[in-house]
């Protein structure tokens, strides 16, 4: 039994979108959405019909930062679980202030960020 | 000249030439021309001190009043300069207006001067340097988004210069009132002396002290966004090696050989992931 996330990853640095989508997805999880900034992300979020169970939000983006953007998402579906993966150790309580459920600090083990998301996951898929 | 007053002169001279250093030496650090306008406004002010000892050891009497005209043109031309460099800290200002307000502010007292009287003329020039040291002091934290993040720390300086310089307001009057000669250089009337000449000596020195304040600030801030910005992007880095490594393990069959190399990368971004943390505890 394995508890699969679909979840939705907003971070600038194209090459780690795609090393965590590699291994997440290796773990079972799937990857509905992907954003390079945090405007791109807010679009992307008000066309979900079905809400992601984890995000993956990195702060220092262009446009709008990983705060502004978790704000904006919070008021459109506060039920969002926004765990922050990022470099930027400043904003860790400003994150958790704001609702973020989790702080994650670049750089982290792939073995982290698959047991953070498992503990935030409540989907349990009975695969074999 | 009084004693008193002579001395009070002196020390200013002396207060004014720390100043000058110590915008020459940040000038030399930083290159940056609001430090022109500083080291130029205190060499107006160190010139605009040795005025009235010339025109108290001088026995012609319109060499003396021409002194004292010399005396009030440069000082309002000190503290012109001087704000301007203060200005720049914070907020942009045209060039062409600060060139054309020095330009009046050394025609007007020399028309003045020799339309009117030397007493007019300096009045004008007082009231130069009174306005723009007041509007700088108001306009500053009024105009700028932000003064109070901005300046940080230094704002306790800012506003322990300001108040000094609103002090002297009443004392400015007290004095215009009673009757006393400009700049109190006749007087015989200690406490006056006192009143007036502590306060601005202490001003000035103030103003070194928020102008070291303010650098010491800026340049703490620039230090922390660099350690910032290298730690961020160097996290980034380590993160996708990382990654990476961690994704070649799970997929691969790997020899022994490869597997120990691998466990190598993983292990430098261990270590790398540490000295990070170290850089932002700095």
């Amino acid at each position: 039994m394995i508890k699969i996330a679909k979840i939705f990853i907003i971070d600038d640095d194209i090459d780690i979108v795609s090393l965590f989508e590699q291994f997440l997805v290796l773990e079972g999880h799937e990857i509905i959405a992907k954003a390079f900034n945090g405007e791109e992300a807010i679009e992307i979020f008000k066309t979900f019909q079905n809400y992601p169970d984890i995000i993956l939000m990195d702060h220092r983006m262009p446009l709008k930062n990983g705060l502004e953007t978790t704000k904006e998402m919070i008021s459109i579906n506060s039920e969002s679980k926004i765990i922050f993966v990022s470099a930027d150790y400043t904003v860790k309580n400003k994150a958790f202030e704001i609702g973020a459920i989790d702080f994650l600090e670049k750089p982290i083990d792939l073995s982290t960020l698959n047991t953070m998301i498992e503990k935030y996951t409540s989907v349990i898929s009975n695969t074999t | 000249m009084n004693d008193l007053v002579l001395l009070c002169l002196i020390f200013f001279i002396f207060v004014r030439i720390i100043g000058l250093g110590v915008s020459i030496d940040f000038f030399y650090d930083t290159k940056d021309t609001k430090f022109i306008y500083f080291t130029l406004g205190w060499i107006f002010w160190i010139i605009a001190a040795f005025f009235p000892i010339l025109a108290s050891i001088n026995e012609n009497n319109y060499l003396s009043e021409a002194f004292l005209v010399l005396n009030a043109l440069f000082a309002a031309l000190g503290g012109i300069f001087c704000m301007w460099g203060l200005f720049k800290y914070f907020l942009s200002i045209q060039s062409r207006l600060m060139i054309s307000i020095i330009i009046v502010s050394i025609v007007m007292p020399i028309f003045l001067y020799f339309a009117i009287s030397f007493k007019i003329s300096i009045q004008f020039s007082s009231l130069v340097l009174n306005l723009t040291i007041a509007s700088t002091y108001v306009i500053i934290p009024l105009k700028r988004k932000n003064f109070k993040k901005d300046i940080g720390k230094s704002i306790r300086w800012f506003y322990a210069t300001i108040l000094l310089f609103f002090i002297l307001i009443p004392i400015s009057i007290i004095i215009s009132l009673s009757d006393e000669s400009y700049g109190l250089y006749d007087s015989v009337n200690q406490l006056l002396i006192m009143l007036n000449y502590v306060p601005t000596i202490s001003s000035t020195l103030l103003l070194i002290i928020l102008l070291v304040h303010l650098e010491y600030n800026i340049s703490s801030r620039q230090k922390f966004e660099l350690k910032d910005n290298f730690s961020h992007s160097l996290g980034n880095i380590i993160q996708a090696i990382q990654s990476s490594s961690g994704l070649i393990n799970l997929s691969a069959s790997l020899n022994t050989q490869e597997a120990s190399n691998l466990e190598l990368i993983r292990k430098k971004c261990k270590e790398a992931s540490k000295l990070i943390k170290e850089i932002r505890k700095l």
